[in-house]
């Protein structure tokens, strides 16, 4: 029996393609708060997920067929965050750096807390944004890392336990 | 996490206010993002364009005692800046620019201040939409819808042999992940405006990028150009360095209508940059006595150009299958693992020019993977080496099961 991937991908009984533009609107904003809470950097944030979502879309036959193409953009995005495309962009950074960003100042929860996410391995902040702001199930999490549910839980119980001690000492 | 847990609160509250700092790009920009990278590929595969060496004039702007008199027609349009608009410094621009100039020159601080009547960009940047015509500059930039321009170089030169300078600006526009830039030439205008003369040389085809402008001798100008998307396409000169990036003077010279180029472009040779293609063969897994799926698939690289440069390719597979009889510089990767897939990475050595490579990967996977990502194969020059042609750098790869 041949089980081809491609075949599976245009099985016509399969509901029709989502529509890009309703998914980007759906799912941009979520995901670019789960990037920033993990870079620390709103702009990178953005550019990494406006840069899955390019992807996607550049394939988008493929990419809506998936099983969950919201998974395979965000794994796009997290591997943009850390990869040489972004160490490539960082000239981005030099222009923002410039810039009067005319914004509202960041309010101090926030500051607070990616203060203290930052602090996390990195390993452990992926997936305490993934639990907390992504809303993903250890399994999920287990899946989308690509280590075993008990990795997982372990991962989640320090990084938990490490920020709310980080947030604590920022009260006092 | 449940109702008493802390952080959870925290993180709510941390969503609630980044939300309001989100700022989607939107999708009807990114369709045009990604349309515009197909225009592109293509245009990469078509042909390096030759340089473009003499720009025709495009704006209401003459040299005295031009000939041809002042062309004819309406005057462009004034682009709207938004009220909104916020200024900043971009790279390359001069913080304290000079108040001087030499006699019938711009000074720069002056340029920085003015209303300056910008030639039509080049048509690859049709989608910065950066503004043509007068634009009302402050401190050495401005933002008209969306588009961020400034002034990065200003240097003087008597284009003419009048006696009277004329001046010479780089003048970048950038639009979201679009950036490009020209080199214009100014002069003064009766009652203290600018006028322009008309465009040196505006980035595109095989000028990627525009890294200086400077006057040659005998009323030449001077334009550094480079072959690579260095970073911000060299508004900030000094990030546009790396050893694989060719950069070079070419020298133009007025006519009295346009500026044209003196020589040719000769051609460079880079011994940090080829050109690397890779091809790879279908991945078909076949059912072995023991329930595991076994199969090879043989990845091609060959160096289309002329230098030698080390390289990795990045295969990515199921996360869960394992590379057997490993070929040296071959192995799992899993720093990049996740959503079911896993990456084989090869680390070769140089590949001379001409050369062609072949490796052969074999893969033993313990179970019939139904797979939910879109399997490929990409090559990447190593640190400090460049393949500026990534259209033949990445391979689709289809991987089959066979019981």
């Amino acid at each position: 029996m041949v089980d081809l991937r491609h075949s599976r991908e245009v099985d016509p009984d399969r509901p029709p393609d989502p529509d890009f533009d309703t998914f980007y609107a759906a799912h941009f904003s979520s995901l670019t708060i789960q990037l920033y809470a993990y870079t620390g950097d709103l702009p990178t944030a953005q550019d990494v997920v406006q840069e899955a979502f390019c992807r996607a879309l550049a394939q988008w036959k493929r990419t809506s067929r998936m099983d969950d193409p919201l998974a395979w953009v965000r794994r796009v995005a997290w591997n943009l965050a850390t990869s040489q495309w972004r160490r490539a962009r960082t000239a981005a950074l030099f222009v923002r750096k410039h810039r009067m960003e005319h914004v509202p100042a960041p309010g101090p929860d926030r500051v607070a807390l990616t203060a203290a996410l930052a602090t996390l391995p990195a390993q452990h902040r992926r997936v305490v944004v993934l639990h907390y702001l992504a809303d993903q199930s250890v399994r999920d999490i287990a899946d989308q890392v690509g280590v075993p549910e008990g990795t997982v839980k372990a991962w989640l119980h320090r990084g938990r336990t490490a920020l709310a001690a980080r947030l604590a000492e920022e009260e006092k | 996490m449940t109702d008493h847990d802390p952080l959870t609160a925290a993180f709510d509250e941390f969503r609630s206010q980044a939300a309001t700092m989100v700022k989607p790009v939107g999708a009807e920009r990114t369709h045009e993002v990604v349309r515009t990278r197909k225009r592109r590929r293509g245009l990469t595969l078509g042909a390096l364009a030759t340089l473009v060496v003499a720009v025709p004039l495009t704006v209401a702007a003459v040299l005295p005692g031009d000939p041809q008199g002042p062309p004819t027609g309406s005057p462009p349009s004034a682009p709207q800046v938004s009220a909104s608009a916020h200024y900043f410094v971009g790279p390359g621009q001069n913080v304290n620019p000079s108040t001087t100039a030499p006699a019938g020159g711009l000074s720069e601080a002056g340029l920085y201040s003015a209303t300056l009547d910008l030639p039509a960009w080049p048509a690859e940047m049709n989608d910065a939409r950066c503004p043509t015509g007068p634009v009302p500059f402050r401190a050495g930039d401005t933002v008209v819808n969306d588009a961020n321009l400034w002034i990065a170089g200003v240097v003087h030169a008597d284009i003419d042999q009048d006696g009277q300078a004329e001046t010479l600006a780089r003048v970048f526009c950038m639009n979201g992940n679009d950036i490009g830039s020209q080199v214009v030439a100014f002069g003064a205008a009766p009652g203290g405006g600018v006028r322009t003369i008309g465009p040196v040389l505006q980035q595109g085809g095989a000028v990627v990028a525009i890294c200086g402008v400077r006057a040659g001798t005998g009323g030449a100008v001077q334009v550094e150009t480079a072959d690579f998307p260095v970073p911000w396409r060299c508004a900030d000169a000094d990030q546009g360095k790396p050893r694989y990036v060719t950069r070079q003077w070419l020298t133009f010279t007025w006519n009295g209508s346009a500026f044209v180029q003196q020589g040719t472009t000769p051609p460079t040779t880079n011994k940090y940059a080829t050109d690397l293609e890779l091809t790879s063969t279908d991945l078909v897994l076949t059912r072995q006595g023991n329930g595991h799926y076994v199969g090879s698939m043989t990845l091609t690289v060959r160096n289309t150009g002329t230098s030698a440069i080390p390289y990795k390719t990045q295969t990515v597979v199921s996360d869960g299958m394992k590379l057997v009889d490993a070929p040296p510089g071959c192995a799992l990767d899993r720093s990049q693992a996740g959503g079911g897939m896993v990456d084989i990475l090869c680390t070769a050595t140089k590949i001379t020019g001409g050369a062609t490579r072949t490796v052969t990967l074999k893969v033993d996977s313990p179970r019939r993977y139904t797979l939910t990502y879109v399997p490929d194969t990409n090559i990447l020059p190593l640190d400090g080496f460049n393949d500026p042609n990534e259209a033949n750098n990445r391979a689709p790869l289809t991987i089959e099961f066979r019981d």
